[in-house]
């Protein structure tokens, strides 16, 4: 009789059992994926705003597709717009743009609801490249952090998220749960980091580097912002002449959104930019401060673009 | 009749308490019995006072000592609260320490309280240790742990004075809550639901939470104007255990500090959006139950 009991009682505890501490969809991390970004970076001088345009290739050994790309880059991204299926966002809580395959497009004849996020047919797949990532910004290029996450199916329990091993804490912030790299995003100036070249203190704010430090290693494109006259000085605008890797470059220079502000962008392929060690010597004469006497600020900024 | 000891914080604030309290006893203090030996209960000055946190915003009327719960049976924040006292006696005319009482400390978790609205089953309440002993000359240590249930815990000291006579007796209050948490206010793009009579106020959480949460909300009702967020449990208004079966136990392991929160399901057709928008206030999410709900973390 005393037997019965418990073998009764046991069975009452297994048929209760699936209901409690069921993980119904492990956390899988989603950076099982290898991507290319790749930017391109137009400057318009009627608007003084730069178009940033976005390009990413999910490469074939990939073992998941791509859902989200985010970018982390101070103020907003304005005009935003993405590929079919894809929105964007300006995040609320730290300083990062995104653009996610949020429509689902058909859904599977076969799908079931189960709660978990349902499959898109705008994802990119391993193999498979999608551009129109864009918006504007008023902010020269400079390298920023990119995050690729790959789409994955939501950690899923079958009751609380006590069930799950660590009872939710080993889900990552989607930072820490992407592929990460630089590519090239809008970077405000800071003025408190300007380059003037540092050879000769009379005649060095004539020109100054406002996003580029001689020793800089860039993501390409590479946006230069120089500012003439930085101290007020009387500058010739007229005589302002560049080289990039010995190759006239002073007309790829406009006028930037400030006064007195030069902008030029340098792409590989389409400009005398080149992979690894690049040279870039400007000139400008203005009126040495306090007299009448014309000289020449010539500064000489070696930087490396990453291949 | 009764001696009710208020704000005795810490040891060097406890002689003004007693002289205060010595004030207010002072016309009727004299028991029945003749009896003229109250007994008060201090924060233990040997005693880490980690416990004691600074309530900043507390969910629960004014007690007299305030600490937070255990977590005992979940791993996160999975923590023993403890609050070292030190119970002493005194003469309730001349404020004079008493030695060599016995003490027998008994204590009852507040009917309703922190949130609670049932009384079913056996709340837990925490525990005394020791329950009972004498002052001897520097007072009787006492540890209390608490539970993993927030609210009041009332503390009742009784005993007899070294000539044998009954002590006055002694009523304080212990707060058991997680601070700072906040009710979620009400607004127009989210809705409250899974609102049951036990738990009537089951929608606090941090302020970063509840920020994140309302930004969530108009986010989602930007994409998607007809509708509106529905969020579920959070947190009871002195965090804590969030019994939702009002059984005093789980399954909500979490949702005991106010950055936990359940989202109602919402359209098969918006979840890739909400998922987006989640990460978007940094929150993390996972499904729970099946076509039931999602569970979001700050």
């Amino acid at each position: 009789m005393k037997m019965r009991c418990i073998v009764g009682l046991a069975i009452v505890t297994l048929g209760a059992a699936p209901a409690q501490g069921q993980v119904i969809v492990p956390f899988t991390p989603a950076n099982q994926l290898t991507v290319q970004v790749s930017t391109s970076v137009t400057y318009s001088a009627s608007t003084g705003l730069y178009t940033y345009d976005y390009t990413i290739a999910n490469t074939a050994a990939s073992q998941q597709a791509a859902w989200m790309f985010a970018l982390q880059v101070n103020g907003a991204g304005d005009s935003p717009s993405g590929p079919t299926g894809w929105t964007f966002l300006q995040h609320d809580d730290r300083p990062l743009v995104s653009w996610a395959a949020t429509e689902t497009g058909p859904l599977p004849p076969d799908y079931i609801d189960d709660g978990n996020i349902p499959p898109s047919v705008y994802t990119i797949a391993p193999g498979a490249t999608l551009t129109g990532f864009r918006f504007v910004s008023p902010n020269p290029p400079g390298n920023v952090p990119y995050f690729v996450q790959g789409e994955t199916r939501l950690p899923q329990v079958a009751e609380d998220i006590g069930d799950l091993p660590l009872e939710g804490e080993e889900i990552p912030d989607f930072t820490d749960d992407s592929v990460t790299g630089t590519t090239v995003g809008p970077v405000p100036i800071d003025p408190a980091q300007v380059y003037t070249g540092g050879r000769r203190p009379a005649v060095d704010t004539f020109l100054v580097f406002l996003n580029l430090v001689n020793g800089d290693t860039k993501a390409a494109p590479v946006g230069i912002a120089i500012r003439l006259g930085s101290n007020g000085e009387t500058v010739d605008e007229l005589t302002f002449s560049a080289t990039l890797n010995g190759t006239d470059v002073t007309a790829s220079f406009e006028t930037g959104n400030q006064p007195g502000e030069r902008v030029g962008v340098f792409a590989l392929g389409t400009s005398p930019l080149q992979p690894g060690r690049n040279v870039l010597i400007t000139s400008v004469e203005g009126t040495v401060p306090g007299t009448s006497r014309t000289a020449t600020d010539v500064d000489r900024v070696v930087f490396t673009v990453q291949p | 009749m009764m001696y009710v000891c208020r704000s005795a914080y810490a040891p060097v604030r406890a002689v003004g308490v007693l002289f205060v309290a010595v004030l207010a006893m002072a016309s009727p203090a004299q028991a029945q019995d003749g009896s003229n030996v109250g007994v008060a209960m201090t924060l233990d000055s040997d005693g880490s006072t980690a416990a004691q946190s600074a309530i900043t915003q507390a969910a629960l009327p004014p007690t007299d000592f305030e600490m937070r719960p255990s977590v005992t049976s979940s791993t996160l924040g999975q923590s023993t609260q403890r609050l070292p006292l030190r119970v002493f006696c005194f003469d309730v005319f001349t404020g004079a320490i008493v030695n060599n009482c016995n003490i027998v400390i008994s204590h009852q978790a507040r009917a309703l309280s922190g949130g609670h609205n049932h009384q079913g089953g056996t709340r837990p309440k925490g525990s005394f240790q020791p329950t009972t002993g004498n002052t001897g000359t520097s007072g009787l240590p006492t540890t209390y742990t608490a539970g993993e249930v927030s609210g009041i815990i009332d503390t009742t000291l009784t005993g007899t004075a070294p000539g044998g006579q009954p002590l006055l007796p002694g009523l304080f209050t212990i707060g058991v809550q997680i601070p700072g948490l906040v009710g979620l206010p009400a607004g127009t793009n989210y809705e409250f639901t899974g609102i049951l009579a036990a738990h009537p106020d089951s929608h606090y959480g941090t302020p970063n939470m509840n920020g994140a949460l309302v930004l969530l909300a108009d986010a989602y009702a930007l994409a998607y104007p007809t509708a509106r967020l529905p969020i579920n449990d959070m947190s009871l208004t002195a965090g804590g255990l969030f019994d939702y079966q009002a059984t005093w136990a789980k399954p909500h392991a979490s949702h005991r500090f106010g950055n936990d929160a359940d989202l109602d399901l919402v359209p098969v057709a918006h979840r890739r959006r909400l998922r987006q928008l989640v990460n978007g206030v940094g929150l993390r999410i996972v499904p729970e139950g099946v076509v039931t709900h999602w569970h979001v973390r700050q």
